[in-house]
């Protein structure tokens, strides 16, 4: 039944997305949280109240979220090019992967800081906490279990994305079911790649429900 | 020794360039060691006079000094500092979900860099102060109000404070729970000697536990004085007023024979409609069958709580 399925190159397609889904999460997590804390915090009336950095970092997350994102990978093949010298593979697919999942995830690690009561940021306060020590023991922690759920999420919507990333040159399985699978008129091979990213999006969605779970203290 | 000296506040409304003032023209000294009640209706300004003394809010005029420091004046720095001497509870607690009972009695600890060693041990220290030492290890989503409340003042209590306030710290409990709590800062002012500050509506809590109480009305001290003195002779009209509540206050056990067809859901409006708490004793209550007698434990004033009664019980016939 799977007689047209090339295994060798599903295995590298399948290393490839691994590839860039795992770097494009490690990087969206190392730049959403520190822009969804700022857009906690700079807002009016909170720990470091500052109406530019607010504003522009609204601005630059609400006009990348805007942008669809094979357009953005469009646009960004300039800046593939001028860091890494190319615009092909799965390393130059990571650019505008963080690019458009980045902002999406700022904003859900805002929203999952400001579910957090005001009064107990407060009550750090009154203990003389500074703003670094309540953005690191305060706001992180206790949004935690939200900021988790976000990730898996994100980390979901990047295997899509990563598939459409491949069909411009990125490589992994999007690529292969494309030129494999439909270009070459192979449904076996496209229907494999398919399922495996199924496969993969339950996975991740299930490793992250468990974590998440597990660091919900409420 | 804390001092206020012609304090006023006034908050800029969000929208319109209306002002609100929240405090006028407040002069008041409380002494170190002294417990120091401020009672007041809702929107009298009371935690904003509490949040002037840790900083919180800063006055629009006037001074606010707290053992000689002019708190309105301090940089961040020394605010800090300042603040880790002035405990503070809150109705409702505001612990960390994700800390254990014992990580949230040393978050204050960690502020001021102690070693790990010396804090598990203030820490064990603390938890045995306020009899929470079984309990060690939950989370607060497992504990009562009470016990909650007992960490809350753990917490305020780790860098050894010279003053605790409390915004109406008790106001969230059953009136059990609340002489417990109100026992612990007994013992507590007894052992440290710290200055106590406590915001409340009731005068009960003021009766039991204060030496001064302050009576405010629409930002101003109405009425000021020890509390035998306060409570035997009223001057102000508000004060009189908190005083009657708290005298025809009643707290009474009723076995009713309940009107056919009475819910669980009536029982929620009852209360509001004749502003009692209520809370069933014995008996239940299930949909659908007729006349139920339960024990009904009232909280109220007297003529609250007999036209609440009158409104779900069978008249009884023997009185014709
Ligand atoms: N941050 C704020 N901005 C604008 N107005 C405020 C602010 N904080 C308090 N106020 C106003 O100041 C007045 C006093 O408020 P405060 O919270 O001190 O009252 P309170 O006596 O503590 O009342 P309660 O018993 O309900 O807690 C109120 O009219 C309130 O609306
Ligand atoms: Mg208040």
């Amino acid at each position: 039944m799977f007689d047209q399925v090339d295994w060798q190159q599903v295995w590298i397609a399948t290393t490839e997305t691994f590839h860039m889904v795992i770097i494009s999460t490690i990087f969206t997590a190392i730049l959403g949280i520190p822009l969804g804390v700022l857009l906690v915090i700079t807002d009016r009336g909170h720990l470091w109240e500052n109406q530019f950095i607010y504003r522009t970092v609204g601005l630059i997350v609400n006009t990348f979220r805007a942008v669809p994102f094979i357009v953005l990978v469009l646009f960004l093949f300039p800046v593939s090019k001028l860091l890494l010298g190319t615009t092909l593979g799965t390393t130059a697919a990571t650019i505008p992967l963080v690019a458009g999942a980045a902002p999406f995830y700022a904003r859900l690690v805002e929203t999952a800081i400001r579910e957090i009561d005001r009064g107990v940021i407060e009550a750090a306060q009154v203990m003389g906490a500074s703003r670094r020590f309540i953005i690191a023991k305060v706001l992180i922690p206790e949004a935690l279990p939200a900021i988790v759920s976000g990730l898996t999420v994100t980390c979901v919507s990047l295997i899509s994305f990563s598939a459409m990333a491949g069909i411009v040159g990125g490589g992994g399985l999007g690529e292969t079911a494309y030129r494999f699978g439909f270009q070459s008129f192979n449904d076996q091979m496209l229907y494999t790649c398919g399922v495996l990213l199924i496969l993969l999006v339950q996975i991740v969605q299930g490793i992250g429900d468990w974590i998440a779970r597990k660091i919900d203290k409420r | 020794m804390i001092q206020l000296n012609r304090v006023s506040k006034t908050y800029l409304g969000s929208k319109h360039n209306e002002e609100v003032v929240a405090l006028r023209d407040i002069s008041l000294t409380i002494e170190n060691g002294e417990i120091f009640g401020i009672v007041g209706h809702s929107g009298a300004g009371k935690s904003t006079l509490l949040r002037l003394l840790n900083g919180l809010e800063k006055p629009t005029t006037g001074s606010v000094m707290i053992q000689q420091q002019e708190i309105s004046n301090l940089d961040n720095e020394s605010l800090r500092q300042v603040r880790q001497k002035i405990g503070m509870i809150f109705q409702h607690f505001h612990l960390l979900w994700s800390r254990t009972v014992r990580e949230n009695i040393a978050f204050p600890l960690e502020i001021i860099g102690l070693p790990k060693a010396i804090r598990e041990q203030k820490v064990t220290q603390l938890l045995k102060r306020v009899g929470l030492i079984e309990r060690a290890d939950a989370y607060p989503s497992q504990l009562s109000g009470g016990e909650k409340q007992r960490v809350g003042i753990a917490r305020a209590l780790a860098n050894d404070p010279t003053v605790l306030l409390c915004d109406e710290a008790t106001s969230a409990l059953d009136p059990e729970t609340t002489q417990s709590i109100l026992q612990l800062l007994r013992e507590i002012h007894r052992d440290m000697g710290i200055t106590l500050v406590l915001i409340t509506h009731e005068m009960g809590v003021v009766r039991s536990i204060c030496d001064r109480v302050a009576v405010m009305e629409a930002g101003q001290i109405v009425e000021m004085g020890f509390v035998e003195e306060v409570f035997s002779n009223p001057k102000h009209p508000v004060t009189q007023k908190f005083l009657q509540m708290e005298m025809h206050s009643q707290d009474q056990l009723i076995s009713i024979e309940l009107k056919d067809g009475f819910e669980w859901a009536n029982l929620v409006k009852l209360a509001q409609d004749y502003r009692v708490s209520l809370e069933i004793v014995s008996g239940r209550i299930e949909a659908g069958s007729k006349r139920q007698s339960v024990v009904i434990r009232f909280i109220g004033q007297e003529a609250d709580i007999e036209k609440a009664r009158a409104a779900i019980s069978v008249p009884s016939r023997s009185r014709g």
